[in-house]
This record gives structure tokens, C-alpha cells and sequence, in this order.
């Protein structure tokens, strides 16, 4: 129930963003600040009730992994707001926080009930690579809702900032997903014998490391600054669900070996 | 133009940046059509009964292209020149990066740097006037201020005066540096990896011995097996257990559970499977010697503590001298990643005037 009642608050703070994107009534971007904290606090709330009842941390599935995705999103926005009071990239960057929610929102059933730890789980590593991997994915979705925001230009009007703040959601994401790879290859080392194997998740979490890589790379050269930083930003976030969602379609489609149930 | 300047072009052009943009774009682009083909890897390659069932499942699938797409590199991506090619020269040319910017960037860290004056204040990106009352110590009280926000602070003499110096984080400046160092380092790893080390699975009975065919003088014997459950019923845990020894020395009894693999004589086992028999429970383990393990993974922290270094710690730094007219003029530098910076030197430059002004 807390996870369907952050939901709804998600819902109604991008309404309350998108409102004040037109309207610009200051009243309706504080609302909207407080009800993107709220929606964190009930998230909160809600993992933390479902670690409770399952005996572990909420790390397990795609379904958990989502929520706290969204939480990182949400937290890291409001964040966002106390240095760069710009409130009009709300609707995008919560758009992204939506987008992912709703993705964990309409998992099936089975997915969403609480299961004992699985023998293969049963790791510190668990909470070190998963919740890498959500902090790294949270930053780097907020720079590709900034992305947004610039590609739509107006009449939503940010100002010089946009672009800057996209850099540096991209470079703080950037060490997060380091210490995702890093730690899930010791895990791997410890559960399968080798740190390395070029399984299919594995392969994708290198394409997403090396995307923002370059990102990194390019983000200094005047020719990729304005629309094409902010292209590139939205495309490593595609990168990213691509890896969320679509590696297991691709497994199953290409008839894929994968250790990776995830 | 001299042989040696056309290749001192070519050297300068290899450590740009924009070519090595486009190689980890090529390198992308190869893992992305990589992982849109079943890849024959060695654990396939190295099992007969595999093999042959993923050949199966292949040519069920592509049918006669399925000899084609083998030929060209796409079933066996990570070994064709597809991708070793663009990774080659991207190992390649972080080396020569490495090399080209090692020399500055330990000049910025350690060096004393004298400051061109019209660079440091005339092309600073922040810069700020200070007008003092007379017969105030300035300089004094900007050493305090940028002291008590974390500056190193010391002072410099010039042409022109003295010149007030604060840096921060001077020693990020290395975090590159750890960065690019770590790439070479991690191809030492996966190279050591994949032509020293060595897998192998065995099947240990719970009676009996067996040795590996890599490391003939270690014994496995006396498998146990248990599965704990959860009160659910649901599989909790596997534990097995198995003697281990080598020579003349007396048999070890050592411990597996998934994530907790047993290591003896630099060698790790890990759990695999079990097989229940007539004769009891068979357990199936991996064997693994990995020399490159270590290498890698050190490569891997490397990589993160210069991430951090260079994206969490970014160094910048803040002039300050007296002019002819009796102003102070400040200079403030910092690199990319620090974020804060501008509205940094704007708070620094609005105390200083507040402590400036003389009080009624």
C-alpha cells in the first residue's frame, strides 16, 4: 500500500511540476517540491516495510531494483532543486521517475510478492552492487531528464544551467556505475569462478559504463555542447533501459545463455 | 616539414581526445552486435556435448548464414578482430594519453608553479576587485579566509608583488592519471587471466578420491552434501564439504556454500551442482587458478578511486594581489568538475568585502 500511495504522490507531484511549468505560480512549485520529498519518505517507508518482512534487503528483482531507481530519482531531484532552484526541469526529470515507476508498477504479481533470499543472493555484495547500480542509474536518469527538458527548449526556458547540471549528473552517476561492475565482478568471482565471463548482462553493463564514458569525453568539446550534450545524455538513458528491460527480451529472443536471472 | 615534426604531429594527434571518443564508440557500437548473436565462448568450445548443442541451436536459427556469420566474427565476437582491433588501438592510445600528460599534470600536483600573472588573472574565469579602506592588512586576511575553507595557502613574490596563492584538491589532479593507469593494468589482469589460469570441473564422490587433470598432486575426496530449507520449504542454502590434499600432507576438510568457495594451494573451488547416486550424493565442483585475478580487480579500484578523485574532489584554486590603484584583484580557477566553484568564489568574494568594511 505505501508503494502504491508513492506511486500516486509521483503522479500528482509531476502534475503539480507541469502545472507550474505553465502557470509559474511559486506556491505550485513548493507544492510540487513537497510532494517529490513525500514521494521519497512513503518509498522509504515502503522498501523498508518490505526488507522487514522478507528478512533481506529489496534487491532481489527487476521489481525492487525499479522502486529504488525511482527512490534515487526522486531524492536526487530534490537534491537538484536545493542548488539550481529551476523547478521547470521538474516535469521531465519526474517524467523519468514515472516512467521507471510504472515499469515497476505494472510487474506481474509473482514479481512483486516478497520471496526468502535465494542461495545465489546470498551475498554482501548483493547490497553493494545492486544498490551501486541504483544510485549510478538514478543520477544518470536525472541528467537525461534534464537532456529532455533542453531538447524541448521551450516554452519551458532554463537558462545556462540545464547544460551544466547535465555534465554533472552525468559525472556523478559516472564512479557509481564504476563500483557496480567492479563489485559485481567480485561477486562473480566469489559465486562463479571468474570475474568476467561476457554473459549478456555483463556485456551491457560494459556498453553502459563505456556510453557514459564517452559522454565524459565529448562533454568538454564546444561542438557537442547545447542539443547534442543533451541528446547524448537521453541516449545513455535509453542505453540504460535497454539493459533494465531489454537484455532478458534479447535472451530470450536470441536464445541466449545468461547466469544472470535479473 | 622534418620527418621528426611529422611525427611529432602524429604523436600529439594520437593523444587527442576525440579519437579516443571514437574508439570507445567503435567499441560500443562491437559489444552491442555482439550481444545480438549467441557467442561460441571456451566453456562452450571446451565441451564436446555443448558444442555440438549449440551448433544445434544455431543453425536451427540462421540456418546456412549460420556458417557465413562464424566466418565473418559475429558467433565469436569477443575474439574476432571486430572488437580486439578497436580495443587494441583504445589500450593503445590511453597509454600514449598517459604518457603525453603525465609530465603537466605532475607539474600542477607537486610543482611550484610560478603563476604567469596574465594568464592566472587577466584569463581567469572568476575574477573579482576588492577596494579596501586604507591601512588594512589584505593580504593577511585573505590567507585566514581561504585558510578556513580548505585552501593550502602560501605566498608568492613577483614583479608586480606579492601574489596570494590558495589551492584545493591539488592532488586530484592525479585522479587522471590513476585513471588512465588503470586501463594497461587491466588488460595485464585479464591477459594473465586468460593465458595463465586455468578451470576444470571434477565430480567428487562421497567415497573415493579424484584428481585434477591441471593439478595432478591435489586430491578431492569423501563428498557431503546437505540442502538447508527455509521454513517454507524453499531452498535456503547447498553445503558441501570434501577432503582436500596434496603429497605426503594430511587431508584438509574444507567448506563450500554458493558465494563462499574453498581455496587450497592457490587454487579456489567452487559449488557447481550435485548428482544424487545409489552410491550417495556426487558433488560437483569448479576448480579455478586465476593469476590475473588480483591484477584486475586492483585495475577495477584503481579505476573508481580516480573517478572519484578527479568527479567528487576537484581541485581548484584562487589568486589574489594588490594592484597600482590600490584594489585587490582575485582570480578564481577551477577544473570541470567543480560544480560549486562559481558560486563558491562569488560567497568568498562577498565575505571578503563584508570584513573589509570597516565596522561603525
Amino acid at each position: 500500500m505505501l508503494i502504491g500511495l508513492a506511486y500516486a504522490t509521483l503522479w500528482i507531484a509531476w502534475l503539480c511540476y507541469v502545472s507550474n511549468a505553465r502557470l509559474d505560480r511559486r506556491w505550485l512549485a513548493r507544492v510540487a517540491t513537497g510532494l517529490t520529498l513525500a514521494t521519497a519518505l512513503l518509498l522509504t517507508a515502503g522498501l523498508a516495510q518490505r526488507a522487514s518482512i522478507a528478512g533481506h534487503w529489496p534487491l532481489t528483482n527487476r521489481y525492487e531494483f525499479a522502486l529504488v531507481w525511482v527512490w534515487m530519482i526522486a531524492v536526487t531531484h530534490v537534491l537538484l532543486e536545493a542548488s539550481w532552484p529551476e523547478r521547470k526541469a521538474g516535469p521531465f526529470v519526474l517524467g523519468i521517475g514515472l516512467l521507471v515507476a510504472s515499469y515497476a508498477i505494472t510487474r506481474p504479481a509473482a514479481e512483486q510478492n516478497i520471496y526468502p533470499l535465494l542461495p545465489a543472493l546470498r551475498s554482501p555484495w548483493l547490497q553493494v552492487h545492486v544498490l551501486s547500480s541504483a544510485l549510478g542509474y538514478g543520477l544518470c536518469g536525472v541528467a537525461a531528464g534534464l537532456g529532455v527538458a533542453r531538447l524541448l527548449g521551450r516554452p519551458w526556458t532554463l537558462g545556462g544551467g540545464v547544460e551544466r547540471n547535465i555534465e554533472r549528473y552525468v559525472a556523478l552517476g559516472f564512479p557509481w556505475l564504476t563500483l557496480a561492475i567492479l563489485s559485481g565482478a567480485i561477486w562473480a568471482q566469489q559465486a562463479w569462478g571468474r570475474y568476467w565471463g561476457w554473459d549478456i548482462k555483463e556485456t551491457w553493463s560494459l556498453v553502459t559504463w563505456l556510453g557514459y564514458l564517452l559522454i565524459l569525453h565529448l562533454a568538454p568539446m564546444r561542438r557537442w555542447r547545447g542539443r547534442r550534450l543533451a541528446a547524448l545524455a537521453v541516449a545513455g538513458l535509453g542505453i540504460i533501459f535497454f539493459s533494465f528491460v531489454g537484455v532478458p527480451w534479447l535472451v530470450r529472443t536470441v536464445r541466449l545463455e545468461s547466469l544472470h536471472g535479473f | 616539414m622534418g620527418l621528426e615534426n611529422r611525427l611529432g604531429r602524429v604523436w600529439r594527434w594520437l593523444g587527442r581526445t576525440d579519437l579516443a571518443a571514437l574508439l570507445i564508440a567503435l567499441v560500443l557500437i562491437a559489444l552491442v552486435l555482439a550481444s545480438c548473436f549467441p557467442q561460441l565462448t571456451p566453456v562452450i568450445s571446451d565441451d564436446p556435448a555443448r558444442l555440438d548443442g549449440w551448433w544445434a541451436g544455431v543453425r536451427s536459427r540462421y540456418g546456412t548464414a549460420a556458417d557465413w556469420l562464424m566466418a565473418v566474427g559475429l558467433l565469436s565476437f569477443f575474439s574476432s578482430p571486430w572488437l580486439l582491433l578497436p580495443t587494441g588501438l583504445l589500450l593503445l592510445l590511453t597509454l600514449i594519453c598517459l604518457i603525453q600528460r603525465w609530465p603537466g599534470l605532475w607539474r600542477r600536483t607537486f610543482g611550484r608553479q610560478r603563476p604567469d600573472a596574465n594568464l592566472v588573472f587577466d584569463q581567469a574565469p572568476y575574477s573579482a576587485r576588492l577596494s579596501p579602506p586604507p591601512g588594512i592588512a589584505v593580504a593577511p586576511l585573505i590567507r585566514e579566509t581561504m585558510q578556513r575553507r580548505g585552501f593550502y595557502v602560501r605566498s608568492m613574490a613577483s614583479s608586480a608583488g606579492e601574489i596570494v596563492v590558495a589551492r584545493r584538491n591539488r592532488l586530484t589532479w592525479l585522479g587522471t592519471l590513476a585513471n588512465h593507469l588503470a586501463v594497461p593494468l587491466l588488460l595485464g589482469g585479464a591477459l594473465l587471466t586468460a593465458f595463465g589460469g586455468w578451470q576444470e570441473e571434477v565430480i567428487v564422490p562421497p567415497a573415493g578420491a579424484v584428481t585434477l587433470r591441471h593439478a595432478s598432486d591435489l586430491r578431492l575426496a569423501d563428498a557431503q552434501f546437505a540442502i538447508l530449507r527455509y521454513p517454507d520449504g524453499s531452498v535456503a542454502d547447498y553445503r558441501a564439504s570434501f577432503s582436500l590434499g596434496s603429497g605426503n600432507k594430511m587431508p584438509e576438510r574444507h567448506s563450500i556454500r554458493v558465494n563462499h568457495p574453498a581455496s587450497y594451494a592457490q587454487v579456489s573451488f567452487y559449488l557447481r551442482g550435485y548428482q544424487e547416486t545409489t552410491q550417495g550424493i556426487h558433488v560437483t565442483l569448479l576448480a579455478s587458478y586465476d593469476p590475473g585475478y588480483g591484477l584486475a580487480i586492483s585495475a577495477g579500484v584503481l579505476l573508481l578511486f580516480g573517478s572519484v578523485l578527479t568527479i567528487y574532489f576537484a581541485p581548484a584554486s584562487i589568486y589574489a594581489r594588490a594592484t597600482p590603484d590600490g584594489t585587490w584583484q582575485l582570480a578564481g580557477h577551477a577544473s570541470r568538475q567543480a560544480w560549486e566553484f562559481e558560486r563558491e568564489f562569488q560567497a568568498l568574494v562577498s565575505q571578503l568585502a563584508e570584513r573589509l568594511t570597516p565596522s561603525c
